[in-house]
């Protein structure tokens, strides 16, 4: 079923086994969690044969170093970053982001700082093998629960490999590539209404839509949190308690918001201004300390036709393949 | 006749939709979003994966219900079907009848804030246990972190604020006031709630089907076990 694949040489900043996350579970207070940027994820599996569930390392700001312990076809995917494959010999070759490469037993690849973005993915053909958890093999890391043993991959972990995929590597098209290119673009990113407005203040709605925003150092999977222009919120505090969602933007009484990431608290008493459209999600997990952020709205409805026309491309540029049969319930 | 209107639906995001119950945390407030939480869930799938097409996740909450939804949805057809699911909930929707006991030892080792809570409530600490452990609390919605319940029930003389800053890291089944409201620590995590005791139960495993072991509309009492008790419980729970 599967194999020794990898070995962890150096993980990098942050390195941890991700897949699309386990949906349902909010109700017990666990948030779907799963790759930061999905698509990135999804794109780099079907370039690889894997099916859109395989499992990858999900590297954050700095790559690291792999050893592969067995044969097998690798893509990296997301963030642009350097890398190379360090063959027995010592030469070295140089990786180019979705492309996918076949590695030799004892072959090393190394991944730099990524140029911008925060998060690459190491794919893997017949993905990343741990014991799924509650439906998925993502990792948690606030409740120690999924992925390799919990916890964020360190120095000399042995990670398994599955053995089947569907399907052979493909070339990326240009097409496909400008589509992904273009993630890394400075654009506003899109925003409805939040629900909170009468607590809030329209004000603030509208410094929020005119403010020019950075991405604070203390982010991650959890939530971005922006700084640089404060908006004045005309009441402080709490509301009652109450779902919580990847994309909400929070107004704490600092007046700094935070944009909730995968890994959120499925519940918060802090009110939400506005929240990330699902078509620009892969960009939230792709925000890094020192980004600028600004955001524009858009209606409910135009909201879900992009998300319709995003997940549309992906699909006729990249098509998922066929033994797929989760794809429909993320 | 129940003296509430119909509830609130609102869109709050492209994918999310919450459904109102009323606009103060209250037991029968509770209860209703209990009943439509039951209504709208699956009891015969893991997790709460609804019979209506394109729902992919519900969060109960004090007042809401939050649900997400699949990317393909239609949100007219999905609008009008929870609002039928939810219009006979409290025919259908079948709520929790469970009493789940939680052995508490509220010895000054583990319960490091009971003395400040009971010198703010004018009681002595075993006056401040008795009263703790005499309330009958119901599980009003799981959140925060995986397996947190947060009761309803607390006696209204045992409230006291919050901590100013919270703690960088509780202990796992600590036991714990903030303001109004009553709640089990699962896992090792910050918190600015005020430490009464602690429980040996592991309160969230995700070995176990289910992982949690408090649900949406359970009731619970507090047991009061010695430190002897709890040391051994301990023992037994942890492999």
């Amino acid at each position: 079923m599967c194999h020794e694949g990898l070995r962890v040489v150096q993980p990098g900043m942050y390195a941890t086994v991700q897949d699309l996350g386990r949906s349902g579970w909010t109700n017990i207070g666990l948030p779907a969690g799963g790759a930061a940027d999905a698509r990135s994820l999804v794109i780099g599996n079907r370039l690889i044969g894997n099916t859109d569930h395989h499992a990858a390392i999900e590297m954050t700001l700095i790559g690291g170093e792999y050893e592969f312990l067995a044969d097998g076809d690798i893509v990296l995917a997301g963030a642009p970053c350097t890398a190379a494959v360090i063959h027995n010999e010592g030469h070295s070759i140089a990786v180019s982001r979705y492309e996918p490469i076949e590695v030799l037993r004892g072959h090393h690849l190394r991944i730099g700082r990524f140029d911008r973005g925060a998060h690459a993915y190491l794919c893997v053909r017949g993905g990343i093998a741990v014991e799924p958890v509650l439906g998925s093999l993502s990792t948690y890391a606030p409740a120690a629960l999924g992925g390799y043993e919990g916890r964020a991959l360190r120095a000399g972990d042995v990670l398994r490999v599955g053995d089947a995929a569907p399907a052979p590597s493909r070339r990326i098209s240009s097409a496909l590539r400008t589509l992904l290119d273009r993630q890394f673009d400075f654009t506003p990113l899109r925003v409805t209404r939040g629900p909170h407005l009468q607590f809030l203040g329209l004000a603030a709605v509208t410094a929020l839509l005119a403010g020019d925003f950075r991405v604070a150092a203390r982010s991650g999977r959890m939530g971005i949190r922006l700084t640089h222009t404060p908006i004045l919120t005309p009441v402080g505090g709490r509301l009652i308690t109450e779902g919580m969602f990847h994309g909400a933007i929070q107004l704490p009484p600092s007046g700094e918001p935070i944009i909730l990431g995968v890994d959120h608290p499925t519940t918060g008493g802090y009110p939400i201004i506005a929240a990330v459209i699902r078509a620009d999600l892969h960009r939230v997990g792709q925000l890094r300390p020192g980004d600028r952020v600004r955001f524009a709205e858009v209606s409910f409805n135009a909201a879900r036709a992009l998300a319709r026309e995003e997940q549309a491309t992906v699909n006729a540029l990249c098509p998922a393949h066929f033994t797929d049969t989760k794809t429909s319930e993320k | 006749m129940s003296p509430q209107g119909p509830p609130r639906l609102d869109w709050i995001a492209d994918f999310a939709l919450r459904i109102s119950f009323g606009e103060h945390i209250d037991a029968e407030v509770s209860r209703r979003v209990a009943q439509a939480y039951a209504a709208l869930s699956n009891p015969r799938t893991s997790g709460n994966r609804s019979d209506i097409p394109g729902i992919a996740a519900i969060t109960p909450a004090y007042t809401s219900l939050l649900l997400k939804f699949a990317p393909d949805f239609d949100p007219l057809v999905s609008e009008a079907r929870v609002r039928d699911a939810i219009s006979h909930s409290d025919v259908t929707g079948s709520v929790s009848t469970r009493t789940i006991a939680i052995p508490v030892c509220y010895h000054e080792d583990l319960a490091v804030d009971l003395s400040d809570c009971a010198a703010s409530a004018n009681m002595s600490r075993e006056q401040f246990v008795e009263r703790h452990a005499a309330a009958e609390y119901s599980v009003a919605f799981l959140g925060f972190t995986p397996g947190f319940a947060y009761l309803l029930g607390l006696p209204t003389e045992l409230a006291i604020p919050r901590l100013d800053s919270p703690r960088p890291s509780v202990a796992p089944g600590s036991v714990a006031i903030g303001a109004e409201q009553a709640g089990i620590y699962p896992f090792a995590s910050p918190g600015g709630w005020r430490i009464v005791g602690r429980t040996p139960l592991r309160m969230f495993d995700a070995r176990r089907n289910p992982p949690a072991r408090l649900a949406i509309g359970d009731q619970v009492r507090f047991r009061p076990i010695s430190r002897d008790e709890f040391d051994q419980w301990e023992d037994r729970d942890v492999p």
